[in-house]
């Protein structure tokens, strides 16, 4: 089995061109580097820090640790949520071979990840620090360690299994994907929220702080007064402290996920039994965790995957005629004003795939966050009017931002449809049209995106009439200029998409990367858009002209002009598109 | 005699592999085509070539008078033709209605009309009581029915049919292998590759036998050859021995 699946890695790269070969091995090699280099890092610093340190320390440094590493997981978790296996066991079931392995090759398979790539090694180098530092006790900090991976390793596998199981009925599988991303989501989100709920609070109580310090130390009447303030202030401080690392404790000791900062403290502190009982206790989680996988994965494929798991409602649906009397026409009939019939088609049917396709909501749902993100910024923020000034460039951010969350989808139109891609290139349409329906399917959901942004941002930061407008033009006038770009990277790096998941698959590393650059310089496609901004900012100056809407009538006059650019731009890469569209299909439906 | 579909020296090549090689292919008008071949001879590479999915290395094609490696003839010849590809054109999260909706859209229908022929379309293949379901949630044989109702949504005059009748059932053969044959009776071209001999010796007029990527065998069927099945003349173009390849050396031990 091992021999099969080495040929199938050796066949995949041989296929995948020299290009990408050497830059998979520039990239295995660099990956080994880094890994290497993390270890050595946290062993000197382990070496040269842990000498001093004390038992919270070590608690609260390998709860960073942890932390960390489970937030890349998930992270890891969300873009690939079901369970995909190297060696498929329904391929190997008729063989007379025991599974266990199949099943223990893939869930070592699921090891290779840049989280645990970027945590393993620095964590087994502080943890060799430890036993360097304070003897051979600490090799129980390795014992819990590989305990820690393992046990997170051994329930994602389970959790990705089941997964699978249930996505097996495609409908459910939708709400899973929507539900679960929604956490992940909110998960991914939730140390931008911490850090500007802590640092606000943190800012206050310094500032409280400093003023307090500074009042016990100026010589006076009161001064004896402010002292014991300023004493009360640090007792009360670092009573705050205590109790939160007794919490912290407390939940290291309850949650199996703390165990590993909870085991190396206590280890620490030379209570190795207890540090021993982590070990064993995520050992065990890991055992048991790997062995229910197995056994359901067994029961999944024997009982025919979901189908066993899977109860079908037959609820009455209405059908397009009933709707259709009720003078209610389906989204796929509608005709878009002042747009050709097949541009139409394609928008309309291109935004009801969208609007149903699981990995597409996975992505809708980010800029909806995105603007939550934003109004918590905003009302954090107590001074409104400094804001005023740099509203416009806000918006600008705030815009982008907003349209780059689309990005996966803008710069590769076609990914998602997938065998659907054939449909267009069979239909008697010029390839521009095709680009237009696609950047039409998108328009509704991104710029309601953008509008909404504006409307909570002029919520906020209340601007002139003149700004606000100006700012809408400039949401359509962003969203061409991404439109352009977009279908340019669509058509010459085009990449496929797995069943559920925006993760591409089977596309050539140069795609990948072309992909990734133009992700990190897309932000700088939009600086022409700054203009009016800049020439009003200069107008000020000039009172004679202080009376001219500059920032609107240039937006006004940049939307134009995008207009122009993007109807012209468009003719070249329908061109394009038709020189290399047997490319983009090829690549968008390999299997 | 008016030509629907004319290759010369037709070629393709996938690296150093010869898939296509000078094939001369030449089907009039009204005839009902069929392309035979074994596993990776070459018909799909061919099909899509003759669609505008591939470009040819070499070789010239004219279908219906156009040539589909030119944009605007290819425009043309597209409003013209159905297709039923290899492996379909489908998308996933739209629903049958709606899928055809989207192609008889893309084919300038009106509204009335392509309503109309959906709903029958619908009813006859059989895919009404599923027609709630997405595309992704439907068996191969439900898509394969799916993707000939929407190429034959525009009334086309030529059809290319690609292993049309591969995971469809018995009923659903019937009827299509009825629809095909009033599409014909009418004046209509098919051209259609299948696996399953039986099936082209009764629908065919003509076929074509392509192996290794050269055409061997252009004919009408009713010249093939007096007494001899269809079967017994593609074995014999195709050069496959069956009694030798039936041997193994092993078979008559037992255990492993």
């Amino acid at each position: 089995m091992l021999w099969m699946r080495s040929r199938i890695l050796a066949n995949r790269l041989n296929r995948s061109g020299k290009l990408s070969k050497a830059l998979l091995s520039i990239l295995v090699a660099g990956s080994f580097l880094v890994a290497a280099g993390l270890f050595v890092l946290a062993l000197l610093v382990g070496l040269a820090e842990l000498g001093s340190a004390e038992p919270k320390h070590i608690l609260w440094t390998w709860i960073g640790l942890a932390l960390g590493f489970l937030f890349f997981w998930m992270i890891g978790l969300m873009t690939e949520l079901q369970r995909s296996d190297g060696m498929s066991f329904q391929n190997l079931l008729h063989l007379p071979i025991s599974l266990g392995w199949v099943f223990l090759y893939n869930y070592v398979s699921s090891f290779v990840s840049l989280s645990i790539l970027i945590f393993l090694p620095p964590m087994l180098g502080l943890a060799v620090a430890l036993i360097l530092v304070h003897g051979p006790l600490m090799l129980i900090g390795l014992l819990l360690v590989l305990a820690f991976f393992g046990m997170i390793t051994a329930l994602t596998y389970h959790l990705r299994g089941w997964l699978a199981r249930l996505m097996e009925d495609k409908r459910r599988g939708r709400s899973i994907v929507m539900g679960i991303t929604f956490g992940f989501i909110l998960m991914v989100q939730l140390p931008n929220l911490i850090n500007i709920t802590v640092s606000s609070n943190s800012s206050q109580q310094r500032a409280e702080g400093r003023e307090l310090h500074n009042q016990s130390l100026q010589r006076g009447p009161g001064q004896a007064e402010a002292v014991a303030k300023w004493e009360a202030f640090q007792q009360a401080e670092a009573t705050k402290e205590e109790k939160i690392e007794e919490w912290v404790s407390l939940a290291s000791m309850i949650l199996p996920f703390g165990w590993l900062p909870f085991g190396m403290r206590a280890s620490f502190e030379g209570r190795w039994l207890l540090g021993l009982l982590c070990a064993f206790g995520m050992f065990c989680l890991a055992g048991l965790s790997l062995r229910r996988s197995f056994q359901t994965t067994l029961v999944a494929i024997v009982q025919g995957g979901g189908a066993a798991i899977a109860v079908k409602k037959n609820t009455p649906r209405e059908t397009a005629a009933a709707r259709r009397s009720r003078g209610k026409i389906p989204l796929v009939e509608k005709k878009l004003p002042f747009i050709g019939r097949q541009a139409s088609a394609i928008a309309t049917a291109g935004l009801q795939s969208l609007l149903r396709a699981p990995e597409a909501k996975m992505m809708l749902l980010s800029p909806i966050l995105m603007i939550g993100l934003f109004c918590f910024f905003l009302a954090k923020n107590e001074n409104p009017a400094s804001l005023q000034t740099i509203a416009p460039g806000m918006a600008l951010g705030a815009i982008a931002i907003g349209i780059l969350s689309f990005q996966q989808v803008l710069q590769n139109l076609f990914g998602l449809d997938r065998d659907g891609f054939r449909s267009y290139l069979l239909a008697p349409i010029p390839r521009h049209l095709i680009l237009l329906g696609k950047n039409l399917a998108l328009a509704p959901i991104v710029l309601c995106s953008g509008f909404v942004t504006i409307v909570v941002l002029q919520f906020f930061v209340t601007m002139d009439v003149q700004h606000f407008l100006g700012t809408l033009l400039e949401v359509f006038s962003a969203y061409l200029i991404f439109c352009m770009l977009g279908n340019y990277i669509s058509i010459i790096s085009p990449m496929r998409l797995q069943g559920v998941g925006m993760k591409a698959s089977g596309a050539k590393l140069r795609f990948f990367l072309l992909q990734i650059l133009s992700f990190v310089l897309n932000p700088l496609v939009l600086s022409p858009l700054l203009l009016p901004w800049g020439v009003e900012s200069l107008q000020r100056d000039a009172i004679w002209v202080a009376w001219i809407p500059t920032y609107l009538l240039l937006h006004g006059l940049l939307l134009i002009a995008t207009l122009v650019l993007y109807r012209w731009v468009l003719r070249k890469q329908g061109d394009l598109l038709q020189s290399r569209e047997q490319l983009v299909l090829e690549t968008i439906t390999r299997g | 005699m008016e030509v629907a579909i004319q290759t010369v020296g037709l070629s393709r090549s996938f690296g150093a592999f010869q898939a296509v090689n000078q094939v001369d292919l030449l089907v009039e008008k009204g005839t009902f085509y069929g392309f035979l071949g074994p596993n990776g001879a070459g018909k799909s590479t061919t099909i899509k070539m003759l669609t505008g999915l591939l470009a040819p290395t070499k070789g010239s094609i004219s279908v219906l008078g156009q040539d589909p490696l030119v944009p605007e003839e290819a425009l043309i010849m597209k409003s013209r033709i159905g297709v039923v590809p290899e492996d379909l054109a489908l998308f996933d999260n739209l629903k049958a209605a709606e899928y055809l909706t989207f192609q008889g859209r893309m084919h300038s229908m009106p509204m009335r009309t392509l309503r109309m022929r959906i709903a029958e379309l619908l009813a006859l293949l059989d895919l009404e009581k599923d027609a709630h379901k997405l595309t992704i949630e439907y068996s191969h044989g439900m898509k394969k029915k799916l993707a000939l109702a929407a190429a034959l949504l525009p009334n086309p005059d030529l059809l290319f049919l690609d292993e049309p009748f591969e995971g469809v059932d018995a009923v659903a053969s019937r009827t299509i292998r009825k629809l095909l044959t009033d599409f014909r009776d009418r004046g209509s071209t098919i051209f259609l590759t299948s696996h399953v001999l039986e099936i082209v010796e009764r629908l065919c007029t003509h076929v074509g036998i392509i192996v290794d990527g050269k055409l061997v065998e252009q004919t009408a069927l009713a010249s093939l050859g007096s007494g001899g099945s269809l079967e017994e003349r593609f074995l014999e173009v195709v050069g496959t021995d069956v009694a030798k390849q039936a041997q193994l050396s092993w078979l008559g031990e037992r255990g492993a």
